[in-house]
C-alpha cells in the first residue's frame, strides 16, 4: 500500500529519484520500536517495588526502627542525588536533554526520597516544631532548585505543587474540586494570589527566556486555580453587590490567557479561556436574570441564552483554530 | 457507502505518510508542498485539542436543546412516546448529514457529537419501544441486534472508531443472549460459543483489514479487532467464566470451581503469552500491548484464586522482576536484533506535546507532603504517596 504511493509519487515526478532511494531505505531498515512498552514496564517495576517495600516496612515498624528507615530513606536519596551531580550536563537557561534513559527517574525518585525524609522527620521527631511553614518552605525551595537545575519537568510540578502547600493550599485540579475546600475565605484569596503568581511565572519565563518550556507548567496550572478560585469567590460573595467583580476578573482572565494564547500559538490555552469564559458569562447570565425579578418563563430563557452563547463559542472556536493555523509555518 | 470524498481521503492519506518522510529528512520541503498541491483536500480537520473543545461545546447545545424541546412537548405530551427520541436522533442525523456534505468537517468534533448523541438517541428510544411491548421472549437479542446494525451502518458511512466498537460489543452481546436461549446446554457450552465468536470476528476483520478497498476503515477495523482479541480472551478467562456460572446458577461468589476448570486455566496462562509471541514476531505493537495488559489480568486472576504469598512480598518480587527484565531487555536490545529496537519511536503525535508526564507526577505526588497536616496520624507520608498515584491508574 505505502510501496504503491511512493511508487506512483515518483513515477508523477514529484519525488526525485534520491528522494525516492533514501525512503526505500528508511522503508527496508525499519525497526519494530518497544520503546513505550518497555518504559511503562520500568515504570510499572518502580511502582510495584516501592510499594511492595512500603507495605514490608509499614508491617515489621516495630522491629525496624524508625532511624534505620530514616537512614535507609537519606542513603537513597544521597545516593540518587550523587548519580545526578556526576552525570548531568552543564547547566543552561534553555533546555537541557537527560544524559540518559534512567537519569530523569532517578532524578525523580531522589526528589520523592528528599521530600519523605523531610516530612518523615518532622512528623516522628517534629524537627520543626510547629512551624509548618518552614517545614514545607524547605521543600519548597530545594524542589525548584531541582528541577531549574537538573532541568526536569515533572519536579517542577511538585515544586509547584509544594509551594501551593506553603501557602495553605493543595494545587493539582483534581483536589481543588474533590475537597471542596471553598468554605473559608481567607483560602480563596490566597488561592487567588496563588494563581496570579503563577500566571506572573509563566509570564517572566517566557519574557525572561529562562527554561522556557517551562512556561506551559505554570501557565497550565496558573489558568486552573485562578479561573476555580474566582469562581469560588463569585460563589462565596454571591449575595452582596460585589460578586459581580470576581465575574469581571474571570472575563479579564479569560481575555489575557486568550491574547497569549494567541500569540504563543497555543490552542490549548485558548480553547480554555473560551470554556471557562463561557461559564463566567453563563454566570452572569443566571444572575442577571436573577436580579431582575422575572418568574415565567425565565428557565426557557436561560436555556436559550446558553444554547445561542454556546453556537456563537463553536464559530468562535473555528475562527480562532483558523487564525491561529493561518499563521502557522507549515 | 462512506459519506466523505473518497479522493480526498486518499489524497489526506498520501500527504500524511509523506509528512513523517519530510520530518526524517527523506524529502526535501520543496518536494512535499509540491507533493501537498498535487493532492489536495478540503476536510475540517482541526487539532486535537480544538476538536475536543468543540465535541464539548456541541454535546452541551444538543443537550440543553433537547432539554428545551422536551420543556415544550411537556405539556403536550409528547415526550411520553419512544417516537420523541426516535425523532430527536433522526433531526441530529439530518443535521450530521448536512453539516458533513456541505461543512466539509472530517472527526471534528462537531460530527462526532452529533453522531454518537443521534446513535444514543435512536438506541434508546428503540430499546424504550421495545421495553413498552413487554415481550417475554427475545427482547435483550432484539435490541442488541438492532444497535449492531445501527452501528454497523453508522461505521460504514462515516468511519468512526466508537461506533465500531459498539457494532463489535454488541454483537458479542447478541450471541450472548441469542445462545443463552437454547437453556441449560446453551450455558454450558457458552464460553466456547463466545471464542468462536470473537475468534470469528477477528479473522473477518483481520480479512476486511488487509483488503485494500477498505483502507478507509483501517482505525476503525484495528478497533474491533482489539475488541475481538479482548473477547476471545476474556470468553475463557478463568475469573469471567467462574463469576458468570455463579451468576447463571444462582450461587454466591465462595464457588470457586467451574466443570473443566483447567482448561479455563490453561486458556487464562496461554492467550495473553500467546499475544505477547505473536506480536514479537509480527511486529505488531496492538498484539505485543495487548498480551502486555492481558498477561497482567491474567496475574489477577490467579491472585484471586491462590494466595501463595502476601500481598507486599508479592508486589516486591514482582517489581524486582520487572524492573530486571526490563533493565536486561534494554541493555540487550541497545543495537537493534532481529529488526526490533529500544529507540524511540520517529512518529510523534499531538499528546507528546502536552507534556502529559509532567502532569501525571504533578498529579500523583501532589497529596506527598500532606503528612505535615496531620501530625496525629501513623505514617501518613508513606501511605498519602502512594494512594495519590494509585488512582492514576
Amino acid at each position: 500500500m505505502e510501496q504503491n504511493i511512493y511508487t506512483k509519487l515518483h513515477a508523477e515526478g514529484l519525488i526525485s529519484d534520491a528522494s525516492f532511494e533514501k525512503i526505500k531505505q528508511t522503508h527496508a531498515n525499519r525497526l519494530f520500536s518497544v520503546h513505550w512498552e518497555l518504559k511503562t514496564l520500568l515504570y510499572l517495576g518502580v511502582m510495584l517495588l516501592s510499594g511492595g517495600l512500603g507495605t514490608l516496612v509499614y508491617k515489621n515498624i516495630d522491629t525496624i526502627g524508625h532511624q534505620a528507615i530514616l537512614a535507609f530513606i537519606a542513603l537513597i536519596c544521597i545516593g540518587c542525588f550523587s548519580y545526578c551531580f556526576k552525570h548531568k550536563l552543564p547547566f543552561s537557561a534553555t533546555k537541557v536533554k537527560a544524559p540518559n534513559t534512567g537519569f530523569d527517574y532517578v532524578l525523580l525518585l531522589g526528589s520523592i526520597s528528599m521530600v519523605t525524609f523531610l516530612g518523615y522527620l518532622q512528623f516522628k521527631y517534629n524537627v520543626f516544631g510547629n512551624n509548618y511553614g518552614l517545614a514545607t518552605f524547605i521543600p519548597t525551595v530545594a524542589l525548584f532548585f531541582v528541577a531549574y537545575y537538573f532541568d526536569h519537568l515533572g519536579i517542577l510540578s511538585m515544586a509547584i505543587a509544594s509551594l501551593a502547600l506553603w501557602m495553605g493550599v493543595s494545587v493539582t485540579p483534581k483536589t481543588l474540586l474533590a475537597y471542596g475546600t471553598f468554605n473559608n475565605k481567607d483560602i480563596i484569596f490566597t488561592y487567588v494570589i496563588f494563581g496570579v503568581i503563577l500566571l506572573a511565572a509563566a509570564y517572566l519565563t517566557g519574557r525572561l527566556n529562562i527554561k522556557r518550556h517551562f512556561k506551559f507548567s505554570y501557565h497550565h496550572y496558573g489558568v486552573h486555580v485562578t479561573f476555580i478560585a474566582l469562581f469560588a469567590g463569585f460563589f462565596e460573595y454571591n449575595n452582596t453587590g460585589y460578586s459581580f467583580l470576581w465575574l469581571l476578573a474571570a472575563f479579564a482572565l479569560a481575555l489575557y490567557v486568550f491574547m497569549d494564547g494567541f500569540k504563543e500559538h497555543s490552542f490549548y490555552f485558548v480553547l480554555l479561556s473560551i470554556l471557562y469564559g463561557y461559564f463566567a458569562s453563563c454566570c452572569m447570565l443566571v444572575k442577571l436574570v436573577i436580579t431582575t425579578d422575572a418568574r415565567e418563563g425565565t428557565f426557557e430563557l436561560l436555556l436559550m441564552l446558553f444554547i445561542l452563547s454556546a453556537v456563537g463559542l463553536v464559530y468562535l472556536i473555528i475562527y480562532a483554530n483558523k487564525k491561529i493555523k493561518a499563521n502557522d509555518h507549515l | 457507502m462512506i459519506i466523505y470524498n473518497k479522493e480526498w481521503l486518499h489524497n489526506m492519506r498520501v500527504v500524511d505518510l509523506v509528512k513523517n518522510d519530510l520530518r526524517q529528512g527523506n524529502i526535501a520541503p520543496q518536494e512535499f508542498n509540491a507533493i501537498r498541491a498535487a493532492h489536495p483536500f478540503y476536510f475540517y480537520v482541526p487539532r486535537l485539542v480544538i476538536r475536543v473543545g468543540l465535541f464539548i461545546l456541541t454535546l452541551i447545545i444538543l443537550s440543553l436543546a433537547s432539554g428545551l424541546l422536551s420543556i415544550f412537548g411537556y405539556s403536550a405530551h409528547i415526550i411520553e412516546s419512544p417516537a420523541y427520541p426516535i425523532v430527536l436522533g433522526a433531526t441530529c442525523y439530518v443535521a450530521l448529514e448536512h453539516l458533513v456534505k456541505n461543512n466539509r468537517y472530517y472527526h471534528s468534533g462537531v460530527d462526532n457529537a452529533l453522531l454518537y448523541y443521534s446513535a444514543c438517541l435512536f438506541g434508546g428510544g428503540f430499546i424504550w419501544m421495545i421495553a413498552k411491548m413487554h415481550l417475554t421472549v427475545a427482547e435483550a437479542p432484539i435490541c442488541t441486534a438492532f444497535i449492531c446494525l445501527l452501528c454497523v451502518y453508522l461505521t460504514l458511512r462515516f468511519a468512526d472508531t466508537l461506533t465500531s466498537l459498539a457494532a463489535c460489543i454488541s454483537f458479542f452481546a447478541f450471541v450472548y443472549f441469542t445462545w443463552a436461549k437454547t437453556g441449560a446446554f446453551g450455558l454450558a457450552t457458552m464460553s466456547f460459543v463466545m471464542m468462536i465468536a470473537a475468534g470469528a470476528t477477528f479473522y473477518l476483520t483481520n480479512r476486511l483489514g488487509k483488503d485494500i478497498r477498505n483502507i478507509n476503515y483501517e482505525t476503525a477495523i484495528s478497533y474491533a479487532k482489539i475488541i475481538s482479541l479482548i473477547t476471545l480472551y476474556a470468553a475463557g478467562n478463568y475469573f469471567v467464566v467462574n463469576r458468570l456460572n455463579n451468576m447463571i446458577n444462582n450461587l454466591d461468589d465462595s464457588h470457586t470451581g467451574i466443570p473443566f476448570g483447567f482448561i479455563f486455566w490453561i486458556w487464562t496462562m496461554i492467550v495473553p503469552l500467546a499475544y505477547i509471541l505473536l506480536g514479537i514476531r509480527k511486529k505488531s505493537s496492538m498484539f505485543l500491548r495487548l498480551g502486555m495488559v492481558l498477561a497482567a489480568a491474567s496475574m489477577a486472576t490467579f491472585r484471586n484464586y491462590y494466595h501463595l504469598l502476601p500481598i507486599e512480598v508479592m508486589l516486591t518480587l514482582a517489581g524486582m522482576i520487572l524492573l530486571a527484565a526490563s533493565y536486561t531487555i534494554i541493555k540487550y536490545l541497545k543495537t537493534p536484533r532481529n529488526g526490533i529496537t529500544y529507540a524511540e519511536p520517529e512518529e510523534r503525535n499531538d499528546m507528546d506535546k502536552l507534556n502529559i508526564e509532567g502532569l501525571i507526577i504533578g498529579q500523583a505526588t501532589s497529596h506527598l507532603p500532606t503528612a505535615h497536616n496531620h501530625p496525629t496520624e501513623r505514617f501518613g507520608g508513606g501511605t498519602g504517596g502512594g494512594g495519590g498515584s494509585s488512582s492514576d491508574f
